[in-house]
């Protein structure tokens, strides 16, 4: 299933943008994180402490839309030194919508409030919205989330009133190391192959690309947003094998399909067993 | 009140601005003709100047003088809090906020409304398949009772499940918003517009068929094998709704659910005709119908926990916690059920218990399956 792209009203062309994150050059300063929160004029997550983590957002949700993840654990990655005596590494990724291919939002929606823009992003339109909450339960990288007072689901919009404007998403342009880098997709492609390249003739061997293309995440045709990873995707929390579940759904139904027949079936012989006279 | 229409609370007016309705970028330039940089007529986000193509509206707009938002989003606030922080330094214990980071995919926000109506709409699209098959086999003489009161069942599931569903959404007063588009890759949307037509149709029937003209009664007759027709995906589409998700143990499930709904649907239904005195025949008819509906309930259960094995962690969350007591539960009153209708062939005053059963096992039926996929996205 594939939504066609809306070309942009005013120009008339249609990009296809993109994020391409590289965890491996991802300081953990949240800037991003701070920058969405600020442009998108979010609410704070509270002042608290998860007591596990440098990390305090904990998830993405319907106020979160970029979330800086921390991993911390005893396991070294290629090529880092520390001064600990133990083995250590200390894992970043900078997380979003994935703006998929395939999006299980938006084919799951049932209002239309989904939308594919002319950025080829995957938008909510928040006047549409009711709030049904499909699309939290169709989301296989557990992003879009529905706000428990206001009703309505809201996930990162790639900034779509920037974009409008030719800016840069406020993530982007706010991250520091160019982490987090924005542009149109084909060219952010190569530019993610040549830092695998780079980082394994480094003997970086643990990086790879996460959905930078649909034979990369077959399931969802790969990611608008995709990462380069410095270990396999579950240690970041992300599926391994994520799919669009739209994309099986025919098999949902030729399943109804058959048990239907079975019921319609079932009421004519209940009818026929009712007719015989006794 | 200021000169762009929206007021200190960011709420918006929907007046025009006095004077020139230009802003200029400089507040107080002393004088000096600054060319205004947009031009704004009407309140930002307000449909007018949305209409009048003054800005892109997001829903989240601010009015960059006064650094004020307004609009759609303005009222998100934080929300809940993910729970229970401490523990600090204890590797051995986790908290509900280290659980949620390793969490892949979100649990549903549905609440009890969501799986009840799997239940009710179920029950109704059920009832009204038997009543139409009751129709055309003219059952029941001239007093169709079977026939009546499945329409009636049909249509009563029809709005209370209807409530059900709107009440659970985030924003009730845009249900209709289900039928703006329509979107096959959407079970919801197909599901909304089955359950529209649906409850047209029950209504049609039950109204018109008591009427005591011809016409009437005919259009009823029309409209009750239409209610009978539709009901058909009102007993499944939920299942296939559910398969249709990221959630773990409902996508695994994805070709049983619609199976194990449909199935319920069909016992749950018989169910309710089993609670209505009838005519022989009739008593009969849906007799036969539940016998054969529960025992196909308790075999899909049997065949999809099987093929669910291959999955252990899948499996799991049936087997598990709240849910697979209610799995258990539901097992239970089914076969209860399908015992007590069996019964009823010789003691007829064992019906009411049967429908009553068949009814509550499929409530737990639809329970369960609600509360598996929760569990499935708890981090193992």
């Amino acid at each position: 299933m594939r939504t066609t792209t809306a070309n942009d009203p005013v120009t008339g062309e249609a990009r296809r943008v993109g994020f391409f994150t590289d965890t491996s050059v991802c300081i953990g300063c949240k800037a991003c994180e701070v920058a969405c929160k600020q442009w998108n004029q979010l609410p704070d997550d509270g002042f608290s402490l998860t007591a596990k983590s440098f990390d305090n957002t904990i998830e993405l949700g319907a106020t979160t839309w970029r979330h800086v993840g921390f991993i911390e654990r005893d396991e070294p990655v290629s090529g880092q030194e520390t001064n600990l005596g133990d083995p250590f590494s200390w894992l970043f990724i900078a997380d979003s919508c994935k703006h998929c291919e395939d999006a299980g939002c938006l084919d799951n929606c049932p209002t239309g409030a989904l939308v594919r823009t002319e950025y080829d992003t995957v938008y909510v339109q928040s006047d549409i919205c009711n709030g049904c909450g499909t699309c939290v339960v169709a989301c296989p990288f557990g992003v879009i989330d529905r706000h428990p007072t206001d009703g309505r689901a809201w996930k990162c919009t790639m900034c779509y009133d920037r974009l409008k404007d030719d800016e840069t998403p406020a993530c982007a342009q706010a991250c520091p190391t160019e982490a987090i880098a924005f542009g149109e997709l084909d060219e952010l492609r190569q530019r993610a192959d040549v830092r695998l390249a780079e980082l394994h003739d480094r003997g970086v061997t643990e990086a790879q690309l996460y959905g930078a293309d649909d034979d990369n995440l077959p399931g969802t045709r790969g990611l608008h947003a995709f990462y380069l990873l410095l270990d396999s995707p579950d240690v970041y929390s992300l599926p391994t094998n994520p799919v669009a579940p739209q994309n099986t759904v025919n098999e949902s139904w030729k399943s109804m399909a058959g048990a239907l027949g079975a019921m319609a079936a079932g009421v004519a012989v209940a009818m026929l067993s009712g007719g015989r006279t006794r | 009140m200021s000169e762009d229409g929206s007021d200190s609370s960011g709420r918006n007016k929907s007046t025009n601005s006095p004077g020139t309705g230009t802003r200029s970028s400089v507040a107080g330039t002393g004088g000096a003709a600054t060319p205004p940089d947009i031009v704004m007529k009407h309140a930002p986000g307000s449909w007018q100047a949305l209409a009048a193509g003054e800005f892109v509206s997001d829903g989240r707009n601010v009015d960059t003088r006064r650094a004020e938002l307004s609009g759609e989003g303005a009222d998100l606030d934080a929300g809940d809090r993910v729970g229970d922080r401490g523990h600090l330094g204890d590797p051995s214990q986790t908290t509900v906020a280290e659980e949620a980071s390793k969490r892949v995919v979100k649990a549903s926000r549905w609440t009890w409304e969501v799986p009840a109506y799997f239940a009710i709409g179920g029950m109704a699209g059920a009832a009204a398949a038997l009543s139409a098959g009751a129709q055309l086999a003219k059952l029941g003489g001239t007093d169709r009772r079977m026939v009546q009161s499945g329409r009636v069942i049909a249509l009563g599931g029809t709005a209370v499940g209807s409530v059900l569903l709107v009440a659970d959404l985030g924003r009730p007063e845009r249900f209709w918003h289900m039928l703006r588009v329509f979107r096959p890759s959407s079970p919801m949307n197909v599901g909304s517009w089955v359950l529209a037509g649906f409850g047209t149709a029950s209504a049609g029937a039950a109204v018109l068929g008591r009427s005591r003209s011809r016409q009437l009664r005919f259009l009823g007759d029309t409209a009750g094998i239409a209610a009978g027709l539709l009901g058909l995906p009102m007993a499944g589409y939920t299942g296939v709704l559910l398969g249709a998700t990221a959630q773990p143990a409902w996508w695994h499930a994805r070709r049983w659910l619609p199976r194990l709904f449909v199935a319920s649907a069909a016992s749950a239904g018989a169910g309710a005709l089993e609670l209505i005195p009838m005519s022989p025949a009739e008593e009969r008819a849906v007799r036969t119908f539940a016998i054969g509906a529960r025992a196909a309930d308790l075999v899909v259960v049997k065949a999809m926990t099987r093929d669910l094995a291959d999955h252990p962690e899948v499996a799991d969350a049936y087997e598990a916690g709240r849910a697979g007591r209610r799995m258990k539960a539901a097992e239970a009153l089914t076969a209860c059920a399908l015992a007590a209708s069996v019964a009823s062939i010789k003691v007829r005053a064992l019906r009411p218990l049967a429908g009553t059963l068949g009814l509550a096992g499929s409530l737990a039926t639809r329970l369960a399956v609600t509360d598996a996929g929760a569990s499935s996205t708890q981090p193992v």
